[in-house]
């Protein structure tokens, strides 16, 4: 089973990558993470990023990522720490 | 006071509605709004929808939802199609609701044009229908299309109202809580995983409690409020009609959608 944290972007760091602050961690994720994490987008669900990765800047990642709700489900973590996910948005904040 | 303004629909005018979108008052109970008789046909037809609709009881709506088709447009305009016919159905012979709503609420801004949602030749879902049954709560949320809908084209709107019909009430719960503090973007630290916010959101914000609806009673309020219904714990379900207008100021233009 994928680890999944989820939480609020807030620093972006490149057009694919940003800090979560996680605030939810799935019960029986076979990792630990701390409340800040680096992620590094493998692929993305985001209202309003372009679905291509090509099309992405740090521009556009900034207006979807920071304080957004996102889900990241966890494909690995290199070496360094840095954590390779899928990112979507979670749930939603109304009807 | 924080309270809702409780009239009949010949009290209605523009400057009650107006009120709502200055945020003087958080929202309009407006009694007797759509005719009892046909509220008890609505939700007799309701009762006896096909199961299947509702994904073997797992959902408990008819009509899709933007807000949970936020990045998937392409399923909630096949599925806004879909929910037209069974809105047809539904309301064959009776006057429409969401016509009624339309009408009404044009009525008091007649210099504004007012349609259902398009883009790209697409309808947006008219209204949705929703079942709460016994043990069932909405946690505290708001609705904002212009945050989360970014997707869509309607997520430039000026303005959004939020219009909830009451088609048959539950004989005890089901009410609605709204909260005097609007969303604002940091608040998605207290976001709940699938729904709504954590309650802390609302922590010492001034709440008035609206209770003791009837069938045909409509709600107009300002949906960016945070707001929440409280568990349903009489046996008979609560079945309401929601939709939303958006308002292009400029354009003197409202547009509706669900």
């Amino acid at each position: 089973m994928t680890d999944i944290i989820w939480g609020n972007g807030s620093k972006v760091l490149s057009a694919n990558s940003f800090v979560l602050n996680v605030t939810h961690r799935k019960d029986g994720n076979k990792q630990d993470y701390s409340d800040s994490e680096k992620i590094i987008m493998s692929s993305a669900d985001l209202p309003g990023l372009p679905q291509n990765q090509s099309d992405w800047d740090e521009e556009s990642l900034k207006t979807c990522v920071v304080d957004a709700f996102l889900k990241c489900e966890v494909n690995q973590r290199d070496e360094s720490g840095v954590i390779l996910a899928k990112v979507s948005h979670s749930g939603a904040g109304g009807y | 006071m924080w309270e809702p303004l409780v009239l009949r629909y010949s009290q209605l005018n523009k400057i009650n509605l107006e009120s709502i979108l200055s945020d003087k008052i958080p929202a309009i109970v407006i009694r007797n709004f759509y005719d009892e008789r046909n509220c008890q046909m609505i939700a007799g037809r309701i009762r006896n929808y096909k199961q299947s609709a509702f994904q073997n009881g797992k959902l408990k709506h008819i009509g899709p939802f933007l807000m949970s088709h936020t990045t998937n447009k392409k399923k909630y305009f096949e599925d806004a199609k879909d929910a037209q016919r069974e809105f047809e159905k539904i309301f064959d012979g009776i006057k429409n609701p969401i016509t009624h709503i339309c009408e009404s609420i044009s009525s008091k801004f007649p210099n504004h044009s007012i349609s259902l949602a398009r883009e790209f030749k697409n309808d947006y879902s008219p209204a949705v229908i929703r079942m709460h049954e016994k043990g069932k709560s909405v946690p505290v949320h708001k609705d904002n299309v212009r945050y989360e809908g970014k997707e869509y084209a309607l997520s430039d709107i000026d303005c959004q109202l939020s219009c909830i019909l009451h088609l048959q009430e539950s004989e005890s719960g089901g009410d609605l809580v709204m909260y005097n503090k609007q969303w604002k973007k940091e608040d998605e630290k207290f976001r709940n995983i699938d729904f709504g916010y954590s309650s802390k959101v609302v922590n010492s914000s001034e709440a008035c409690k609206m209770s003791s609806f009837n069938a045909g009673d409509l709600v107009v309020m300002n949906p960016n409020y945070y707001h929440k219904v409280t568990e349903i714990t009489g046996n008979t379900p609560r079945f309401t009609l929601g939709m939303f207008l958006g308002f292009y100021r400029k354009d003197y233009k409202i547009i509706t959608w669900a």
